[in-house]
């Protein structure tokens, strides 16, 4: 991806009309005594994608996990999906019912794909419908082929995850994870355990929901794809956001030494 | 010495008919034990610290006791407890119940643990239900971890039944040792007998080896 274009102009337009699908209000989260964020503000608009990048341990993977709560945020934390808080301000007082129904609106893409490996491909994607009563068994299958199809699995329908190569299984996630068209999507560095040849199958189905137009946050260390597909780029660092802006600005001219010293070391041999 | 198996052809019928015990013993065990085991190894690994330390206080004490204790107070303790009345057969398979629901609790425990976290974190970011999710997912893949150890204990199930003799079940081995004192041929008895302990053994293990083949989720061979 070394002929990656830049863009003329910052990516981001201000586009008034748009909806805001995600807006998190100090968003805080420790594990014992220790904060892994320190009170971060994020909001993005609908069709937004939103790429986050920093060291390890900098806590990208916990925000985007506390945003459908898999990490219960700590108590004064607001996450807003669609204009609706998700969870409760007071962890106590969220309703694991309520979570459920919110979660179905946010779509998540693990690292290690998390396929449930006693169901072939197409069963994955067709649980959550299923599970939820979206439509008759033939309308969520027909959805559920649409999906493969589109994250070009039409011919692995019935294979089972093990069956699968890693850049296929990761595709069927996708597909599962849109089964529930969810207002947002959130992936965690999911090419990061693929093999080299097998990245591109995954990044070039995440380019084209991108052109859909779905809202995407994504944590990665591809740094040329983050480019490419980016509105808007995010550098943490101790579970603060230090840098934010297109991607122009903060891959090529990036404002703090630590962004700098991060880049200079992730974009090696780009 | 001789071999007489002739003592088959008198007293045979009368051991086999002890058979209907110990089967009676072990499908009883096994078929009542098996639901109530997912559920004691649910409690063991459940969330809720009021669901999870009476599983484990109950378990470390059933488990602890020796099974013939536990017979003893299923036969003599339990009806007066329920005041009901209680014939040996039904006391044994009430005694074997509640210690094989502990044993195969833990094992069904240990098989839940096997899951990935990641299975788990996947079925709460699609906010599936719970116990959907448990019976058609984490169960599952719980399934090859369960099996071996169930069959193993269901083995020594099959041995122990002849501990409800003691409460006088008059299942196989005791029948074989009123025949054993009967015609003075112990050897040609017990033979036989061992070798109806190997057929109901090999039954289990066939039994294993479908269920393996059932639970495989690589998919080559359920596919
Ligand atoms: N479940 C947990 N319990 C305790 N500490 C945790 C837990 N999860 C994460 N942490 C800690 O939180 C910090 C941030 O972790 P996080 O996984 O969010 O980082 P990251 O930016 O995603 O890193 P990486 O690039 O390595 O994935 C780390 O110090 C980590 O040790
Ligand atoms: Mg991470």
């Amino acid at each position: 991806m070394k002929d990656t274009v830049m863009h003329p102009e910052p990516a981001t337009v201000v586009d008034h009309q748009s909806k805001r699908m995600l807006e998190l209000i100090g968003l805080r989260k420790s594990f014992g005594a220790n904060q892994v964020l320190k009170g971060v503000d994020l909001s993005m608009n609908q069709g937004e994608v939103v790429s986050i990048i920093g060291a390890s341990g900098s806590g990208k993977s916990t925000l985007l996990r506390c945003i459908n709560w898999l990490e219960t945020p700590d108590k004064g934390s607001t996450i807003m999906v669609d204009g609706r808080q998700v969870g409760h301000d007071d962890p106590a007082r969220a309703s694991r019912r309520d979570l459920a129904r919110r979660r179905t609106e946010i779509g998540m893409v693990f690292q290690h794909f998390n396929l449930f490996p006693n169901m072939t491909a197409i069963e994955n994607v067709m649980e959550a419908p299923l599970a939820h009563g979206r439509g008759t068994k033939p309308e969520i299958r027909a959805l559920a082929e649409e999906l493969l199809a589109r994250v070009g699995l039409s011919e692995r329908m019935t294979h089972h995850p093990s069956q699968l190569s890693g850049g296929q299984q990761q595709r069927v996630a996708i597909a599962r994870a849109l089964a529930m068209k969810p207002k947002l999507m959130l992936f965690d560095e999911v090419t990061s355990a693929l093999d080299p040849e097998l990245v591109d199958e995954v990044l070039k189905v995440m380019k084209g929901l991108a052109e859909d137009g779905m809202t995407m946050l994504f944590v990665t260390h591809e740094m040329a794809f983050a480019e490419d597909v980016s509105d808007r780029i995010i550098f943490m660092a101790d579970g603060a956001i230090l840098e934010e802006g297109p991607p122009s600005e903060v891959l090529r001219k990036p404002r703090h030494d630590r962004t700098r010293s991060f880049l200079s070391r992730a974009m090696r041999g780009m | 010495m001789d071999f007489d198996l002739s003592v088959w052809m008198t007293r045979g019928p009368y051991i086999l008919r002890g058979l209907y015990e110990t089967l009676v013993l072990l499908a009883g065990v096994l078929v009542i034990s098996a639901p109530l085991a997912v559920l004691t190894g649910l409690a063991l690994e459940a969330r809720s610290r009021w669901l999870r330390l009476p599983a484990l206080g109950l378990s470390w004490l059933i488990r602890g006791v020796p099974p013939l204790i536990i017979l003893f107070i299923a036969y003599y303790v339990l009806p007066v407890v329920l005041d009901i009345r209680m014939d040996s057969l039904t006391a044994a398979v009430a005694g074997f119940v509640l210690y094989n629901t502990f044993i195969m609790g833990e094992v069904v425990a240990a098989g839940l643990r096997s899951v990935p976290k990641g299975q788990h974190e996947a079925i709460a970011a699609a906010g599936l239900p719970w116990f959907r999710s448990l019976r058609r997912i984490i169960l599952p893949q719980a399934m090859p971890t369960i099996i071996p150890p169930y069959v193993s204990y269901s083995m020594d199930m099959v041995k122990g039944t002849a501990l409800a003799g003691a409460i006088g079940v008059t299942e196989m081995v005791t029948r074989a040792n009123q025949a054993i004192v009967a015609t003075n041929r112990p050897f040609e008895i017990l033979i036989g007998v061992a070798i109806i302990y190997g057929i109901i053994d090999a039954f289990l293990i066939a039994l294993q080896m479908w269920s393996e083949r059932r639970w495989d989720h690589k998919g080559h061979l359920s596919a």
